[in-house]
C-alpha cells in the first residue's frame, strides 16, 4: 500500500505544470457542460408545458435585471484582467462590484420578479403551469447565482490577502468562468421567460 | 518603431475589449427586445440572438479558445 502511495506521489509529481492547469481546465468545463445538460432540462420543460405561449411578466424589469447580469460579467472580466496584470486593486474593486451586481440582480429577480408576478406557485387552475415553470426557472438560476456571489466573497478575500497574482490566478478564472456561465444561462432564461411567444393568462393586456 | 507595450497598458487594452464586448452584449439585448415585440415573440428570432450573446460571452469571457490552445500556452 505504502508503495503504491508513494508510485502516486511521484506520478503527481511528474505532472507538469501546464498539463495540470490543461486537466483544471477541462475538469471545470466538463462541471459546465453538466450544469448545461440539467439547464437544457429545465429549457426544455418551459417550451413542453408552455408551447409558445408566457406569462404576464414585466418585460422592463425582466431587461433591466439581464443588463446588471451582464454588466457584473463584464466587472468580473476586469477582475480576472486585473489580477493576471499583478493589479490586486483593480481585481478587488471589480470583484467587489460583481458581487454587489449579484446582489442587485438576486433583489431584482426574487424581490421584485417574485413579488410582482401575476403567476405564482399558488395560481391554479389552467395556469398553474406558469407559476410553476417561472419559479423553477428563476429558482433554480437564483441559487447558482447566490454559490456565485459566495464563490466571489471567497475570491475576494483571498485576493486581499495576497494569495493570487500573475503567476497563479486559476482560482480566480475558474470562478469567473463559473460565473459568466451563469450569466450564458440567463441569456437563454431571459427571453424564454419574458418574450418567446404570446402572453397568455393573469395579468395587465 | 513600435512602442513597448507595458503590463498596465495591457491590463488597460484588454479591459477595454472587453468593455467593448459588454456593449455589443447590451445592444444584442436590446435587440432581442425590440425583435419581442415586431415578431410577436418570435422563438426561431429569439433563440438565434441567445445563442449569439452566448457565444460572444463563451468566446470573449469565458475564454473557450484556451481550452483547446496548447499547454505550453496556457496558463
Amino acid at each position: 500500500m505504502a508503495t503504491e502511495a508513494i508510485a502516486h506521489e511521484h506520478h503527481a509529481a511528474a505532472i507538469s505544470p501546464a498539463r495540470r492547469m490543461a486537466m483544471n481546465r477541462m475538469g471545470l468545463w466538463l462541471f459546465i457542460l453538466s450544469d448545461t445538460f440539467f439547464f437544457a432540462g429545465i429549457f426544455a420543460a418551459r417550451f413542453y408545458l408552455w408551447g409558445a405561449t408566457r406569462p404576464h411578466l414585466d418585460q422592463v424589469l425582466g431587461m433591466t435585471v439581464t443588463i446588471v447580469l451582464l454588466v457584473s460579467s463584464y466587472f468580473m472580466y476586469r477582475a480576472e484582467m486585473a489580477i493576471r496584470h499583478d493589479d490586486r486593486g483593480d481585481y478587488l474593486r471589480s470583484i467587489l462590484m460583481t458581487i454587489l451586481l449579484g446582489l442587485g440582480f438576486l433583489a431584482g429577480v426574487v424581490g421584485f420578479e417574485w413579488r410582482t408576478s401575476p403567476v405564482n406557485l399558488s395560481t391554479e387552475g389552467e395556469f398553474a403551469v406558469y407559476g410553476s415553470i417561472l419559479f423553477f426557472m428563476t429558482g433554480m438560476h437564483a441559487f447558482h447565482v447566490l454559490t456565485g456571489v459566495i464563490l466571489l466573497a471567497i475570491l475576494a478575500y483571498r485576493g486581499y490577502k495576497g494569495h493570487f497574482s500573475s503567476r497563479n490566478y486559476w482560482a480566480v478564472q475558474a470562478g469567473a468562468i463559473y460565473w459568466h456561465f451563469v450569466d450564458v444561462v440567463w441569456v437563454f432564461f431571459y427571453p424564454a421567460l419574458y418574450l418567446m411567444g404570446v402572453a397568455v393568462g393573469p395579468g395587465h393586456h | 518603431m513600435k512602442p513597448l507595450e507595458t503590463p498596465m497598458m495591457r491590463k488597460r487594452r484588454v479591459q477595454r475589449i472587453g468593455l467593448y464586448v459588454l456593449i455589443a452584449l447590451i445592444i444584442l439585448e436590446i435587440l432581442d427586445f425590440v425583435t419581442a415585440r415586431l415578431t410577436n415573440g418570435s422563438v426561431l428570432l429569439l433563440f438565434v440572438l441567445a445563442a449569439i450573446n452566448a457565444a460572444v460571452i463563451a468566446q470573449y469571457f469565458m475564454h473557450i479558445g484556451e481550452l483547446f490552445a496548447p499547454e505550453e500556452e496556457t496558463h
